[in-house]
């Protein structure tokens, strides 16, 4: 027979009894929509994940961490005895750095200004010849800022507030002249000194009230980031000096390079590849170093596993069809007795019989994981734009970075077929066989 | 040539066997039209299941042209079915969903033949045997001689060696019954196949050189004519 044929013959026996398919293919359908909505909840709740992790960095960096640093405190003065210019060079000889960026950052006190509008980025500065060399990705200008110059990430621009708190529209910063202004960090009374202790963390310090700016520089936008998805979109990057001059005005004394060390250090990895064994170099010298990928690959175990149990439960449901299928390819062979006995006179083969049968009922199976897919994938997109509105209405702005509610990954579409397929192919198994095998005799005697 | 030597066959019906053929031995030549005469239940159709290759003899040996039918597996006794033998039943046994032009190529579609090919020899046939207007018709709307000229044509149309043919005018008015025969003879004559026609109805024996008759399983007469 040629293959033409069989799909002949298949189609004409699937139109023979239309309700009967309809009902076995909506089985399906529903098996596979399930397949499709639950694989798109473990989609998007992966891609939040995955987005969240790749949102902290490249996934060649390695990020290594003073003790203490993540207060505002230790983050705007550095600790002592932390992350030294002489670990900075140590690092940067390791086997698999191809760059190091130690980093001081300021967060909250600082903000820039932009005629009468306001923005509070993560103000960072580094060694402007380190800074070259990492190789941000760079949208205009320079990377490395000189003293009185600042870089901006790619949406700082997008943050500026007016004097009433509201949004304003989106600057083009390029070029143009804005402020940094400081306020000065007031101790508890009965606290610390400014800039806290040596040998612990320093208290919260907290904002004098009403207190006027009284640092003020103004400096040029020399540079603008390309826009990377991370922490760096919006991040000013400011000469070290100027920083230092900032952190001076707000702490009441100069920070000291040989006890000051960097908040964090930045380490890129000549490849993916290396990230890890370079991880492993630092975390053995008892430094705090995280990377995305080390997150990624536990995250990604985590995921793989939710998503695995979310399939399995649609899977059932395309188990279950599979026994309609079955159902139906039985019937079939009992009221086509006597037309596989015809079939079988003439000079049909086992094989052939069989092979319409198997045919017949991947068919059924394939047009309801088709029609399911695309169903489930219709179903999926209404949930996400459901849950977006609601998401959105609740919040009352749009969130930050495009957030996804269902997401169906591409897999699903071999996964549901060949699922579909294989299920259905041996739900009719038994009825293929069973045809094939038939008496020709008998059954040509079969009313 | 068609050659039986000592073939027995026994059903169940229950858990009683019933002998449908006891001991038969026969031989036909080539280009033969045989009429295979008896009452019902004497054994006609299962002598002809068994030199079909429908059903596998239990006892004794068939050879038909060069195929053994006994020591033919399914895939072999399904192409001797295929490329050597075309049957002609009683009860027609067309296919209802096909039309009468689709009927006469199923065994062509089976052979995986090229579909224009099938088409144009399975029209040559329907024309042959008067059904060409009829051709878009299904079984349903055909009569009951229609249908069984479709069956003859489906029956020539891999052009076999052996046509079998179990009452075929049994479900036909007795002037029906005549044209189907003369038809079926007269594509013997074209073709010089071998035909074996089973029958109770004596008068149809005049058109055969050989007439056998069997009765309770056992070939009591052959008379060469």
């Amino acid at each position: 027979m040629r293959s033409g044929d069989y799909f002949g013959y298949a189609a004409r026996n699937i139109r023979r009894a239309p309700l009967r398919v309809l009902l076995t293919v909506l089985a399906v359908v529903i098996g596979a929509m399930l397949v499709v909505v639950m694989s798109s909840v473990g989609g998007g709740i992966e891609r939040n994940v995955l987005e969240g992790i790749r949102s902290a960095g490249a996934l060649n960096e390695i990020i290594v961490q003073g003790v203490g640093t993540s207060g505002p405190g230790g983050a705007l003065l550095g600790r002592p005895g932390g992350l030294s210019e002489e670990l900075v060079d140590e690092i940067a000889a390791l086997p698999g750095v191809r760059a190091v960026l130690p980093i001081r950052a300021a967060f909250g006190l600082l903000e820039l200004h932009y005629e009468d509008l306001t923005a509070q980025p993560i103000f960072v500065a580094a060694p402007p010849d380190r800074l070259a060399a990492y190789g941000l990705p760079l949208a205009a200008g320079t990377a490395a800022p000189a003293p009185g110059e600042v870089v901006l990430g790619a949406r700082v621009g997008e943050r500026f507030f007016d004097a009433r708190q509201q949004r304003a529209a989106p600057l083009a910063l390029f070029g143009q002249s804005v402020r940094l202004t400081a306020r000065r960090l007031v101790s508890p009374p009965g606290g610390m000194p400014p800039g806290g202790s040596p040998g612990g963390l320093p208290g919260l310090p907290s904002l004098a009230p009403a207190a006027p700016p009284t640092f003020e520089r103004e400096l040029r936008v020399v540079g603008m980031l390309a826009p990377q998805g991370t922490q760096d979109d919006f991040t000013a990057w400011l000469h070290p000096d100027d920083l230092r001059d900032a952190i001076a005005f707000m702490t009441g004394r100069q920070p000291d390079p040989a006890t000051d060390g960097y908040t964090v250090i930045r380490v890129q990895a000549t490849s993916i590849d290396q990230v890890r064994s370079v991880q492993q170099a630092l975390v053995a010298r008892d430094l705090q170093a995280t990377s995305p990928l080390s997150v990624l690959d536990q995250v990604n175990q985590g995921l793989r596993v939710l998503q695995l149990l979310l399939a399995t439960i649609g899977l059932v449901a395309l188990i279950v069809a599979g026994l309609g299928v079955a159902n139906t390819m039985l019937m079939a062979t009992f009221e086509r007795t006597r037309e596989i006995g015809i079939l079988k006179a003439l000079g049909a083969t086992e094989g052939q019989i069989a092979a319409l049968f198997l045919l017949e009922a991947s068919a059924l199976g394939l047009l309801g994981a088709a029609i399911g897919l695309v169903l489930g994938w219709l179903a999926s997109q209404l949930i996400s734009l459901i849950v977006l509105q609601l998401l959105v209405a609740q919040a009352g702005a749009a969130p930050d970075r495009p957030l996804t509610v269902l997401y169906t990954p591409v897999w699903v579409v071999p996964v549901v077929l060949g699922a579909a397929w294989g299920i259905a192919a041996l739900a009719g198994l038994y009825p293929a066989l069973r045809a094939a095998r038939l008496n020709i005799a008998r059954a040509l005697r079969t009313e | 040539m068609i050659t039986v030597t000592g073939v027995s066959h026994t059903y169940h019906v229950g858990s009683q066997p019933v002998r449908a053929l006891d001991r038969i031995d026969l031989a036909l030549p080539d280009g033969t039209v045989a009429c295979l005469l008896g009452p019902s239940g004497s054994g006609k159709s299962t002598l002809l299941h068994l030199l079909g290759g429908i059903e596998r003899c239990q006892v004794g040996e068939i050879v038909v042209d060069q195929w053994p039918l006994n020591r033919l597996d399914a895939g072999a006794l399904a192409r001797y079915r295929r490329q050597h033998v075309g049957f002609v039943f009683q009860a027609f046994h067309l296919l209802p969903m096909l039309t009468a032009l689709e009927n006469v190529e199923v065994p062509l579609v089976l052979a995986g033949v090229h579909p224009a090919e099938r088409r144009r020899r399975a029209r040559a046939l329907l024309e042959q045997v008067g059904l060409a207007d009829r051709a878009a018709h299904r079984p349903a709307q055909l009569s009951g001689g229609e249908q069984q000229r479709v069956a003859i044509a489906r029956a020539l149309v891999t052009e076999p060696r052996l046509v079998l043919a179990d009452e075929p005018t049994g479900n036909l008015d007795s002037a029906t019954g005549e044209q189907v025969v003369a038809l079926l003879l007269a594509e013997q004559r074209a073709r010089g196949c071998t035909v074996l026609l089973a029958t109770h109805n004596e008068a149809l024996a005049r058109h055969a050189q050989q007439c056998l008759r069997l009765r309770d399983g056992r070939l009591v007469a052959e008379v060469a004519r």
